[in-house]
């Protein structure tokens, strides 16, 4: 134990030696994981966050398609759905965008009917005590981002105009939840026949169907029936959305780590630097060390040692700084970049989300290769006699 | 004299595990919060649930470069709307950054 | 106590640039006796030092050293040898000029299983009786060429080695301190230490606690 220890002090005192160098070079490499680990621990956790409300969705969703473009759908589809084996129920939904020009800002009015399965879920997220468990005509719940940006609040009023720009005007019954922020923020909800109105969508269509079936299991095989069934739709099943919000954040994020490849290339070219030689002093350094009577396995603890005593703390800042950057920060400036940007933005706070294998990985292509690199070029040093190599200088 | 000693037998290895350690402790804090947040996750779920199947659609509402993201899962195959609600389309989008001014919009950004 | 048979040491054997630095030398050295070995530069001193001095292996021939025979010993033991029974003050000194006296004083040390506590005493010993005390926490690289050549003494005896080979030890040195040096080597020598030491320096060679003097030319012992 003492000659690990005491080769470890000599790594030290070598450390102090080029103070300069190796603190910087240390904090370099900390700053390089700390980017990294950003972008995927973010990028994780946002992943995570709108996988986590997928479940709640309709299993299947239809859509009308005309000339590419996505048109409203007659309800009527829903009878010839009928016999499908395995539907449990299929819902009309009304919902759409609606930009407000006053605000110059894109909301989400959703169409809702207060006798269908919805008023105990929506009575769980608008806040107690505000009429809101039944939305009649003329009335609104409004998202918080909403409220804000039109500075409403319940019991005041607003309007909406029709495609025909024709007023309307609605009484604000209850706001969402603050805690639903990330999915209610820019939300308008009405009832459906005042989405109509306001959306110009015609009776007898709506937006899109929700299909819910019975086995989950089934769900590929009844999609399939329906898109045999029905011209020119577009059938969406969960599945898919799911791995949507990855591909569309991976995206973000691969062209984020893309443009860090080059500190990736800067590093893997001055670790290579490293394993290709040793300047002339280091290897007269290790010729006076084994003339002393160190033996080559003590060399390679000595430099063991030092690759660990740089990468290892490095690794470990540069992972620590990160979660705290990310977590408990809510990643200044990268969150601009990895979740872009919103005219109605919910503050919200990320919740952690850690993939180990990432880091693993991660570890492995760094403080690894940084360990081998010091090693290899004097181990070739530490071979030889150590009269060759104090008189090959 | 008994200090200097001291010192002098001192390892700076220790100095450097001390550090690990210390570094290892806030690595342990930092699991310790991750395993508090997930346990915490489960009571956020009805929640989420609800607010989910009332709008409809679990995409997240922190993107108005609707075009890629908001709704990306059920909007058109082509083009919804324009990257910011207010502006003429504009190359190569609003990728990570708001739309620049000088496009005339005069729309009030809520802070991020 | 070192006794060399008919040893040989060829440099880049078999290629156009072949040396010959040591030839077919026999030599024998008793315990306690200082040996030096005279010769011009390029004579093979150094090459048959560090033969001696299990740093380099003969090309043929064999070497005793120690109760050993070190020209057949593995790498690993011929290191093990050289830590327990040799130390070694080298031309250049080969200190390491920005760690600090006690660092440099310690190195063979380093890699032995010992206390931190036990290579500190040790040093100071040493270093009190070289008069380095008052330098121990300074950079060799502050030193004065008497003083590293001092330092290297140090670290050559730190092993406590029953044998200490010297190469040129007095290069850098004026005639002051090569007479200071010898005066320390003399001391050494009374310790029951073996002493070797390859010099062309007449200060040295001409010391009267010389028992010996091998005259060395072309890599070949010419006259004892």
């Amino acid at each position: 134990m003492n000659r690990y220890l005491n080769l470890l002090d000599f790594t030290i005192h070598s450390f102090f030696r080029r103070k300069g160098k190796n603190i910087s070079f240390l904090l370099l490499f900390s700053y390089l994981v700390f980017l990294f680990t950003s972008v995927l621990l973010l990028t994780g956790a946002i992943k995570k966050e709108a996988q986590r409300g997928v479940n709640a969705l309709p299993d299947i969703i239809i859509q009308k398609l005309t000339a590419g473009r996505q048109v409203p759908i007659p309800v009527l589809y829903e009878k010839k759905l009928n016999d499908i084996f395995g539907i449990q129920r299929i819902e009309p939904r009304i919902w759409g965008y609606y930009f407000d020009s006053p605000t110059q800002a894109n909301y989400t009015i959703i169409g809702y009917d207060s006798h269908k399965t919805w008023d105990k879920e929506l009575g769980l997220i608008v806040n107690p005590g505000e009429k809101g468990a039944n939305l009649e005509k003329g009335e609104a719940i409004l998202g918080v981002g909403v409220a804000k940006a039109k500075h409403l609040k319940p019991g005041k009023q607003f309007g909406l105009h029709t495609p025909d720009f024709r007023s309307r005007s609605f009484d604000v019954v209850a706001l969402f939840k603050a805690a639903t922020n990330l999915h209610t923020y820019d939300v308008i909800l009405l009832s459906t026949k005042d989405t109509r109105a306001i959306l110009g969508v015609e009776e007898g269509f709506a937006t899109d169907l929700g299909v819910y079936v019975y086995n989950k299991n089934e769900t590929t095989t009844i999609a399939k029936k329906i898109t045999k069934l029905l011209p020119g739709i577009r059938v969406v099943v969960k599945n898919q959305l799911a791995r949507t919000y990855d591909t569309v954040y991976s995206w973000k994020s691969g062209i984020i780590l893309l443009a860090l490849v080059s500190c990736l290339l800067a590093f893997a070219m001055m670790v290579w630097d490293k394993a290709s030689g040793l300047s002339a002093e280091e290897k007269r350094e290790i010729g006076i060390l084994k003339a002393t009577g160190w033996d080559t396995s003590d060399i390679l603890i000595m430099k063991f040692w030092e690759g660990l005593a740089i990468s290892l703390p490095s690794f470990m800042l540069g992972l620590i700084t990160s979660y705290i950057y990310t977590f408990f920060l809510g990643a200044p400036l990268l969150k601009h970049l990895i979740i872009g940007w919103s005219v109605l933005y919910p503050p919200f706070n990320i919740t952690p989300s850690v993939d180990f294998n990432q880091l693993l990985v991660l570890f492995s292509l760094t403080v690894i290769p940084y360990i081998i690199s010091t090693i290899i070029p004097s181990w070739k040093a530490a071979v030889i006699d150590p009269d060759t190599v104090i008189r090959g200088v | 004299m008994n200090d200097l000693r001291r010192k002098r037998y001192l390892r700076p290895s220790y100095y450097f595990f001390s550090i690990l350690v210390l570094l290892f402790m806030i690595a342990c804090f930092c699991f310790g919060h991750y395993v508090y947040a997930i346990k915490q996750e489960p009571a956020r779920i009805p929640l989420r649930r609800a607010a989910v199947s009332v709008v409809g659609s679990s995409d997240l509402s922190i993107n108005t470069a609707a075009r890629y993201i908001r709704h990306v899962s059920l909007s058109d195959l082509s083009t919804p709307f324009q990257d910011c609600p207010g502006c003429l389309d504009y190359f190569p989008g609003a990728f990570s950054t708001n739309p620049p001014e000088f496009f005339g919009i005069q729309t009030v950004f809520q802070k991020k | 106590m070192i006794r060399v048979v008919k040893a040989s040491k060829t440099y880049n054997k078999g290629k156009p640039n072949q040396v010959d630095a040591v030839n077919e030398v026999t030599l024998h050295v008793a315990r306690g006796e200082m040996a030096v070995i005279h010769g011009a530069s390029g004579s093979g001193k150094t090459s048959l030092l560090t033969l001696i001095g299990c740093i380099s292996r003969p090309t043929s021939g064999e070497i005793h050293v120690a109760g050993k025979t070190i020209s057949r010993l593995p790498e690993k033991f011929m290191t093990m040898h050289r830590r327990e029974h040799i130390g070694i003050i080298f031309q250049q000194f080969n200190l390491i000029l920005d760690l600090s006296v006690e660092q440099n004083v310690g190195l063979p040390l380093f890699p032995l299983n010992m206390s931190k506590t036990l290579i500190s005493e040790r040093v100071d010993h040493l270093l009190a009786k070289m008069s380095l005390s008052k330098r121990r926490d300074f950079l060799v690289k502050q030193l004065s060429g008497g003083e590293q050549q001092r330092v290297a003494i140090a670290r050559a005896l730190i092993n406590n080695p029953e044998i200490l080979l010297a190469d040129e030890p007095t290069a850098h040195l004026d005639t002051a301190l090569t007479k200071e040096l010898m005066e320390t080597l003399a001391a050494i020598k009374k310790d029951a230490r073996t002493i070797v030491i390859a010099s062309h320096d007449p200060l040295v060679y001409n010391h009267p606690f010389v028992d010996r003097i091998f005259e060395m030319k072309d890599g070949k012992v010419v006259e004892e």
